[in-house]
């Protein structure tokens, strides 16, 4: 009869092994855990003009290459602009920037000394009166007039970050030229 | 109580729920993982910028990082190129500058004569880590030693404010 239940056939009951999935599974956490590295939302990029070339090719003509000509467009450095960080002499202070120079026409050094802020504020504005009207070039990309930094050598770089960032603000590109205490 | 069971004295835990969180877990773990974190070598501490931008998702190709890094204790500079190896696949040591210089120089050669590469121009970016307190003579050097090397695209880390 198939009512009946067979005495010698026991309930099935089928019992999942958790304990080895779980030492697995813990295994594995601790492997992610250890090797966990967040994407460092907080890293930013900023793209560089290329230091000035001129100054380079001067310095060792036979680098030089022949196939440098093809980005001659890129080299070609019309900024007027130059900025020049000093640096505090002293010995606490060394690293901070004194006071910045400034120079649009190729001709006259105009200085600026002031507090932090107050610099980076002139700074500021003084770029943005002799900002160049906007150029388009030939494939319709608009031109980032470029301004060229130097400082000291002992500046210390989140202090030349700065004031890349008021130029930044004010629409400049930043290319580097060699330290202004730099002998040769 | 109803549960914990009869009368047999045997307590067994619930498990259900702590494996579902433990594979919740995992999963977050599994999608957030990074390999390419070699980049950061050492422990460079960028500076602040505002004007920086986030990283775009999908990164340029095959970019060259290379960190400044800067011991305050000994005011000692070192180039490391993370993601580089030398001619038995070990990693680089630590640079100076004119070793930098030379490297990139080879670096360069060495790119521009995969046969991908059109008119012997790389195009590979270079993406400049520098401690925010090194001192800008060796952050000078170094961006002129890659473009001097002929790389187009320098960019530098920030830390974004």
């Amino acid at each position: 009869m198939s009512k009946r239940k067979k005495p010698e056939e026991p309930e099935t009951q089928i019992v999942l092994p958790v304990t080895p999935m779980l030492d697995m599974t813990f295994q594995l956490m601790f492997f992610f855990l250890t090797t966990f590295n967040p994407p460092s939302l907080k890293e930013g990029q900023m793209d560089l003009s290329l230091p000035s070339k001129s100054e380079a090719a001067a310095k060792d003509p036979s680098q030089v290459s022949p196939t440098s000509e093809a980005h001659k467009e890129e080299i070609e450095d019309k900024s007027t602009v130059t900025i020049s960080l000093r640096g505090q002499k002293d010995k606490e202070n060394r690293g901070k920037i004194s006071y910045i120079t400034i120079n649009t026409d190729n001709a006259t050094d105009e200085e600026i000394k002031a507090t932090e802020e107050d610099r980076e504020r002139i700074l500021g504005e003084k770029l943005k009166t002799v900002k160049p009207a906007e150029v388009v070039d030939k494939e319709g990309r608009k031109k980032v007039p470029t301004v060229r930094m130097a400082a000291e050598s002992d500046v210390r770089w989140s202090q030349v970050m700065r004031i890349m960032d008021v130029c930044y603000k004010t629409g400049y590109q930043v290319s580097f030229i060699k330290p202004t205490d730099a002998g040769g | 109580m109803s549960h914990g069971g009869g009368g047999d004295g045997a307590c067994e835990p619930n498990m259900t729920p702590l494996l579902d969180l433990v594979l919740q877990l995992l999963m977050f773990f599994i999608v957030t993982i990074n390999f390419t974190t070699a980049e950061d070598a050492g422990d460079v501490e960028l500076p602040d910028s505002q004007t920086a931008r986030p990283l775009p998702s999908a990164g340029a190709k095959d970019p060259i990082f290379l960190n400044l890094l800067y011991d305050e204790k000994t005011q000692k500079h070192e180039i490391v190129l993370p993601l580089q190896l030398d001619s038995s696949g070990r990693a680089l040591p630590s640079m100076q500058q004119p070793d930098a210089r030379r490297y990139m120089k080879k670096l360069y050669a060495d790119l521009a004569r995969d046969p991908s590469v059109v008119n012997s121009e790389v195009k590979n970016p270079v993406i400049i880590r520098a401690h925010k307190a090194a001192q800008y003579s060796e952050v000078f050097q170094v961006l002129q030693s890659c473009s001097d090397a002929g790389f187009r695209q320098l960019k530098v880390r920030a830390m974004i404010q």
